[in-house]
């Protein structure tokens, strides 16, 4: 690449970076957002397509690790369902 | 070794030893001992069951919380591939790669490569099957991967040529010969509105019918995300997936430009403002650090 364009999009890259850095992007204002709308520029980087929203109301365990430890693993799958058999020391479970 | 770590690896290996096709536990280890042998040696029966279906209680329900936690990680992967092809392949995965984590967010780490190795199990669509297996994995890793601290603003003034910027993890990158962002929202969207018909229904046996969505053939390129606690999916243009991938490799501020529009049909006069909008969106999205940040201490 030539060295004048390379200056170019060196300066360009920095600028870029500069603005980004002034109006960071809130959930409300991500999906269906085109770079267009966020830029003076004619340019469609990252913007051609809006965010698609994936998984909208399945983030309560979010940050809090083994999302999958404490729902119920065995649902509908109970095989020792009215057997008494699930405890260990054999022992019955106490009347109603 | 104590007894104690004796008897816990001995109740280990027989509760995850895996199930027969009908998912019963085996009556024959690998070795063709006995198992109900080995579960008198040190399970107590009761009144009502033998050691033997005692022990397959606890067999039953590891499997059945793998194939739960599997079937939620990659309903994508299950429409392609049809509800029977699914459960074989599901098994056999999981037999070659147990859950070796203490959480089941590790169980499909390896699915792509495997299915890779092993395309007999999503014949006759196993290219599609393994894009969607790939974008389900992706949409776990940018979920819960660590959001590292952003490039700041006042390391911009200092940056370089030579600089090497980094990707957050949060942000996985897939390029694929399918469109398979739409058709696992679509599943998602149908998955969801069939649980709220079946939370509203209160006598009403309704049957799921799984239909299969397999993902049209278009080449895309997309970036997987977390915001604010949400996964969206992006779909970037070729030279966006270029530079990002070279930010995921660490690479200098030079090459990552470089490497952006190799092969690129972007005039050479409308690079700089294509480049000036996507810095400027990266910087907004918090989607670049230090290599140093993605260090482990």
């Amino acid at each position: 690449m030539k060295n004048s364009l390379k200056a170019m999009m060196m300066s360009a890259a920095v600028t870029g970076l500069l603005s980004g850095s002034a109006t960071p992007i809130h959930a409300s204002t991500l999906q269906g957002t085109q770079l267009g709308q966020l830029s003076s520029a004619s340019a469609t980087f990252l913007g051609a397509d809006k965010d698609k929203h994936a998984c909208k109301g399945q983030n309560s365990c979010k940050g809090k690790g083994g999302c999958k430890a404490g729902d119920n693993g065995c649902k509908g799958k109970n095989s020792c369902k009215g057997k008494g058999g699930c405890a260990t020391d054999g022992s019955k479970p106490p009347a109603a | 070794m104590s007894s104690l770590a004796q008897l816990q690896r001995q109740m280990a290996t027989a509760v995850m030893r895996p199930l027969t096709r009908s998912e019963t536990t085996r009556q024959r280890d690998a070795n063709g001992r006995s198992v109900a042998a080995e579960a008198d040696s040190f399970i107590k029966p009761n009144d009502r069951l033998s050691s033997f279906e005692r022990l397959e209680i606890y067999n039953r329900q590891y499997w059945f919380r793998l194939f739960s936690s599997f079937e939620e990680d990659f309903p994508g992967l299950r429409s392609i591939v049809g509800s029977r092809r699914f459960n074989r392949l599901m098994r056999a995965y999981l037999e070659t790669n147990p859950s070796r984590s203490f959480t089941l967010r590790n169980l499909g780490s390896s699915i792509v490569p495997w299915l890779q190795q092993n395309p007999q199990y999503a014949e006759p669509h196993t290219e599609s099957a393994i894009a969607m297996a790939a974008l389900e994995w992706a949409h776990i890793e940018a979920f819960d991967n660590a959001r590292l601290p952003p490039l700041a603003p006042d390391a911009i003034a200092s940056l370089g040529d030579e600089t090497q910027l980094a990707l957050q993890p949060f942000v996985r990158l897939i390029a694929s010969p399918y469109a398979v962002d739409d058709a696992l929202i679509a599943i998602k969207d149908n998955a969801h509105a069939a649980g709220t018909q079946a939370s509203n229904a209160v006598t009403l046996h309704l049957v799921r019918r799984n239909r299969s969505r397999r993902p049209k053939r278009e080449q895309i390129h997309l970036a997987v995300h977390r915001h604010e606690d949400t996964v969206y999916y992006k779909r970037l243009a070729f030279e966006d997936y270029q530079l990002l991938r070279a930010f995921e490799a660490n690479a200098t501020l030079s090459d990552a430009i470089d490497a952006a529009f190799l092969d690129s049909s972007i005039a050479e006069a409308d690079r700089p403002a294509h480049l000036q909008s996507a810095f400027q969106y990266l910087m907004q999205m918090g989607w670049l650090c230090l290599p140093s940040a993605t260090e482990q201490p």
